[in-house]
């Protein structure tokens, strides 16, 4: 660890010393192409460095947290004629957190992209992707870079982990006692197919495997896609035999102001976790072992940019229906995340950015009467300041304040730096 | 009082008759014409691939039109002389340009004008862009702003700035900014023309983004033309 550290930190303070003359410079500063320009290569380094999470806050996809990691990307993208291609994004990611909720997560290589691109008509702004795509829904994970995201953090409802799983809890009681340990449940789990942590509203860092389609039509866009997962648990391989359905319509009716509606709808509970044997019962008992068990969502983004100054905010509603394994009756469990950011440019190089974060969750009665929240409601607030180095190498130190009703730890501040580079 | 305010306006007047008198002499001794002459040629760069990051989040891609505009743009290159002697500078260099955002790319790539000059930012895209730049010459930022708007930037030191979009990471552009007006930027198929350079011996510097400049020693005979053709044999690497 102490190794990993000193080599990251040498790469930090390689990559921030101010801009060599442009023909010293020893890192491409712009894509890589081949093959006449058909073939293009592209590469990200971003590596964040910042307080231990004790309170797994900031616990995203993998057992990587936002604020101890190191993030290195490969995109390719491959114009085979002006009307198809094929694109791919390779990520690998390290942790540098110094107690790791599962060793072998420590270290994960995966393909966030991977699809093929129709252009059916080329002068025509419409395109069907195939494969590991983008999201339609919402606005946060298309732009989930470094980048773009003024900030070190993920907005709550794009990276949070509940307790949430792909899997039925063993009852209500039990999914109770466990609010705000969304990172490793106390009770004894069906499967290993997530995890360890729970589940986001939307899994911002995977990307699910599908079709959709998009029209750019300048003033209003639209894109609806057909994947094999779900929002909050997107898969490579089907893991139930159902389908999601998602959707988004944006419209932008003055150049500073654009506002998007989106809409998604698909079974997220696994047949492994459906299926497991759970004590005397095999599999989950009737009625829920018949039912269908779907993620249903909602999200409403906005955006308003005007001189110096970029707002947005975000808001999204889900709702799971969750079956339990002693026969508690399927219950629909609703999450609301919502997020105001704002990012202001200070001077060519400098900028900073603030955003309120919540993520509330409805109320259930458990068994002895008690009625609680599902999971543990969060708020945060979260600052950054970022420093553009050169063009392609940004520098940001960030700050957050949790507070959670619920937990093991239940406020904690965090501090952090991160320096991206990208070509 | 009245003497004293009456006589100094004809101290003033006489004052200046000799100033001018004086700079008519000046004028009168000095060469009225410098003997100049013409550097002209050709730029032949080797085909460069040009790429765009591949976006990976956007379903558009990049089209076959913007490849080619990106190929053209990456060819255009700046031809100019180097270590100009101050005296030597001439007085009608172009201070005024305009670089139009205009399908997500500025048009044209590289601009270049005089110190003191000024450069034009309309946005004829029917959405946001944003102007910026992070050059030691001229460091700016002129926001977002919508269509039909347009902001301007002096730039008083000679350099290079090289100006992005904050918005649309794959546009940017060069403006140089000269002491002299021995400049020129090529056209579309890499011819340039510099006149009224003084006869002698001068750098020649060619300068585009994808190579390291080069230069070399070009003599321009009093009143003639000299044709420079200047070849890049390697492949351009990428910066």
């Amino acid at each position: 660890m102490r190794t990993l550290r000193l080599i990251t930190a040498t790469a930090l303070v390689w990559l921030a010393v101010p801009a060599a003359p442009a023909g010293a410079d020893l890192l491409p500063s712009r894509p890589i192409t081949f093959g006449d320009g058909r073939v293009v290569v592209s590469g990200d380094v971003a590596i964040s460095f910042g307080s231990q999470d004790v309170g797994y806050f900031n616990l995203f996809d993998y057992s990587h947290d936002a604020y101890n990691v190191l993030t290195m990307s490969i995109s390719t993208e491959i114009r085979a004629t002006d009307r198809i291609g094929f694109v791919g994004q390779v990520v690998d990611e390290v942790s540098l957190r110094e107690r790791e909720p599962g060793p072998s997560d420590r270290h994960v290589v995966y393909p966030y992209a991977l699809y093929v691109r129709l252009r059916p008509a080329a002068n025509q702004p419409f395109t069907i992707l195939a494969g590991r795509i983008p999201p339609v829904f919402g606005a946060f994970a298309r732009r989930d870079y470094g980048e773009v995201n003024p900030f070190i953090g993920l907005p709550l409802a794009y990276g949070y982990s509940t307790t949430m799983r792909p899997e039925p809890p063993p009852s209500r009681r039990e999914l109770i006692l466990n609010r705000g340990g969304g990172w490793a449940v106390r009770y004894p789990r069906a499967t290993a197919t997530v995890g360890p942590q729970g589940l986001p509203l939307v899994a911002a860092r995977r990307w699910d495997t599908g079709v959709s389609a998009q029209w750019d039509g300048g003033k209003v866009d639209a894109g609806v896609a057909v994947t094999v997962g779900t929002l909050s648990s997107p898969q490579f391989d089907d893991d139930n035999g159902g389908k999601q359905i998602s959707g988004r319509v944006g419209f932008t009716p003055v150049a500073s102001f654009s506002i998007g509606v989106s809409g998604a709808s698909g079974e997220y509970l696994s047949d492994a976790g459906e299926s497991t044997d759970y004590g005397d019962v095999g599999g989950l008992p009737p009625p829920a072992r018949y039912e269908t068990h779907r993620q249903q969502a909602l999200g409403l983004d906005a955006e308003y940019s005007l001189g110096h100054v970029v707002v947005r905010g975000e808001v999204v509603a889900s709702r799971w229906d969750v079956p339990f394994q002693n026969g508690d009756p399927t219950l629909p469990l609703d999450a609301l995340g919502s997020a105001i950011e704002t990012r202001i440019a200070l001077t060519p190089r400098w900028s900073m950015a603030v955003r309120g974060d919540r993520l509330g969750f409805s109320r259930v009665t458990a068994a002895d009467g008690v009625v609680r929240t599902w999971d543990a409601n969060v708020l945060r607030v979260e600052g950054a300041v970022g420093y553009l180095v050169r063009r392609n190498v940004r520098v940001k130190a960030g700050y957050q304040y949790n507070w959670r009703d619920g937990g093991r730890e239940r406020s904690i501040g965090m501090a952090g730096a991160q320096l991206l580079y990208w070509f | 009082m009245t003497t004293r305010a009456a006589g100094r306006p004809s101290f003033i007047v006489a004052a200046l008759a000799l100033a001018v008198a004086s700079l008519g002499l000046v004028e009168a001794a000095a060469p009225r014409t410098i003997a100049t002459g013409t550097i002209h040629g050709t730029v032949t760069l080797p085909a460069g691939a040009p790429g765009r990051r591949p976006s990976v989040s956007r379903p558009g891609g990049t089209s076959a039109a913007d490849r080619e505009q990106d190929a053209l743009d990456r060819q255009t290159s700046v031809v100019y002389l180097d270590n100009m002697p101050r005296g030597m500078a001439g007085e009608s260099v172009e201070r005024k340009a305009r670089l139009d955002q205009r399908g997500q790319r500025f048009v044209p790539h590289i601009v270049a004008i005089g110190v003191g000059g000024t450069v034009d930012f309309p946005n004829s895209d029917p959405f946001f862009h944003n102007v910026f730049s992070l050059s030691d010459v001229r460091s700016f930022d002129l926001g977002r702003y919508a269509t039909g708007k347009s902001k301007a930037v002096r730039f008083d030191k000679p350099g290079v700035v090289r100006v992005f979009c904050d918005i649309h990471a794959h546009m940017s552009a060069f403006i140089f900014v000269f002491a002299h007006p021995y400049f020129a930027v090529t056209d579309g198929v890499g011819r340039y023309r510099i006149d009224g350079v003084p006869a002698g011996t001068h750098t020649l510097v060619l300068w585009n983004e994808t190579i390291e400049p080069e230069s070399r020693q070009v003599t321009v005979p009093d009143g003639g033309d000299v044709e420079v053709n200047l070849t890049v044999a390697a492949s351009p690497a990428p910066k």
